[in-house]
């Protein structure tokens, strides 16, 4: 303990050398019995092995961009295939109700053009507005047909105080949770949506997707996205329900083209 | 009140409201009030109750709102603002920007209890309704001193006096 320190560190490793036989053949036989033993590396690479290996990764990063790519198509597949089903009829806006209380927008295609009352109205995702470079996985909720005349029809928005609509509610793709709820989307004026009628019990938090529901009165044939999670609170009145505001994913106040969704059985 | 002039002004501004309303978003103005306001305020007579009816009447048909409510309720503003006009001396632009605006409130105001009356609206979404009807109203009450520039200077065309009439 009062050495100095040179005589201390001498002592050990005078020890170390001793024993290094002995530890060494000890490692080895243990890596042999479990099948771990590694092979022996070289010094140096050749460089023919250095090229293959290098030829190796550029493939197989090709390999794995493709498999991307491929994943990426494959995950709209499903709602592809569904919207494959009904037709689409492009409507442009043209003009908005007069009265400053509802939030409604005339399009330039009517019943003359199949465009029927209560049929569901899709614009591009986000504040790209261009429908012909929009892919159908692209597309969102923006509202419904409430008046139809032969040349033009009334398009009443998700922000008009009477809008009401059957959603659901899921978790974000990264929560890796598998749950979806029920409710009911209504506006509250200025632009506010709101979801209700959804349980405390389901864990939802902001940023989860909104999903317009499909059903037998609607002409959706799949769940089609309408918006995400602004934030979500008890309500007030009803404790147990939550109190869900949620972001359009259309750039509404911009909205300038929208396809109409007609299903043919109706 | 000359009504092919009239015809003609408030097939312009049917076009203005119905084609450009949406561009100013929630808060948008409302021409054909304002100009109901504006022949109340100025002119005289039965005829000029006639022209606020029928401007409230254009508005129901080109809005959501039921057919008549509008009418009814421009009929009844356009009353109210015959009674009070004489409280109001000159051609102040405040006082026309505050009737404008506080015209435009009632009669929002009387549209969306009827959307409550039958129904169309949820309770809970009346307070914030009436935020944006508010800053409409004070949109549309800020134009009015444009509005009154228009108008005087159509009103040989109009048939409405150069001078403000104080009586009923």
């Amino acid at each position: 303990m009062m050495l100095p320190a040179r005589f201390t560190n001498g002592l050990d490793q005078m020890f170390s050398r001793l024993l290094w036989p002995f530890s060494k053949s000890s490692h080895e036989i243990t890596l042999a019995a479990t099948d771990k033993f590694p092979s022996q590396p070289s010094p140096t690479v050749s460089f023919q092995k250095y090229q293959q290996l290098e030829n190796e990764l550029i493939y197989s990063q090709s390999q794995l961009r493709k498999i991307q790519k491929i994943n990426n198509e494959l995950a709209g597949l499903r709602r592809r295939f569904a919207l494959d089903r009904v037709d689409f009829i492009t409507a442009y806006i043209i003009g908005s109700d007069s009265s400053t209380l509802h939030q409604v927008r005339k399009l330039d295609q009517g019943a003359d053009h199949y465009v029927a009352r209560g049929q569901m109205v899709l614009a591009a995702v986000g504040k790209k507005q261009n429908l012909s470079s929009a892919d159908k996985a692209q597309l969102a909720v923006v509202g419904k047909i409430s008046e139809v005349g032969s040349q033009t029809a009334s398009l009443q928005l998700l922000t008009d105080p009477g809008f009401i609509l059957p959603v659901i509610i899921q978790p974000r793709w990264d929560r890796k949770q598998n749950w979806r709820a029920r409710g009911v989307l209504q506006s509250i004026g200025m632009h506010r949506i709101v979801v209700t009628m959804v349980s405390t019990k389901q864990p939802v938090k902001v940023g989860d997707i909104v999903l317009a529901r499909a059903g037998k009165n609607s002409s959706l044939t799949t769940d089609i996205l309408l918006g995400t999670v602004r934030y979500c609170r008890p309500d007030d009145r009803n404790p147990v329900m939550w109190r869900i505001q949620v972001q359009p994913a259309v750039d509404l106040p911009n909205l300038r083209q929208v396809v109409v969704i007609r299903n043919p059985k109706e | 009140m000359r009504w092919l002039s009239f015809s003609i002004l408030l097939f312009a501004l049917i076009v203005v409201q119905v084609s450009m309303g949406y561009l100013f978003g929630i808060i948008k103005p409302d021409f054909l009030l304002l100009l109901a306001v504006l022949l109340a305020y100025r002119g005289s007579g039965p005829k000029m109750l006639i022209a606020c009816w029928i401007l409230g009447f254009a508005k129901d048909l080109t809005s959501e709102a039921s057919l008549g409510c509008y009418a009814f309720a421009f009929g009844l503003i356009a009353l109210l603002i015959v009674r009070v006009r004489e409280l109001f001396y000159g051609d102040h632009p405040l006082a026309l920007i505050i009737l404008t605006a506080l015209c435009s409130f009632i009669v929002e105001q009387m549209i969306l209890a009827l959307g409550f009356i039958k129904g169309d609206l949820a309770e809970s979404s009346y307070a914030t309704i009436t935020w944006a009807l508010l800053f409409a109203a004070l949109f549309t009450g800020g134009l009015a001193p444009y509005g009154q520039w228009l108008v005087m200077k159509m009103h040989r065309r109009l048939g409405l006096p150069r001078w403000r009439n104080y009586s009923h």
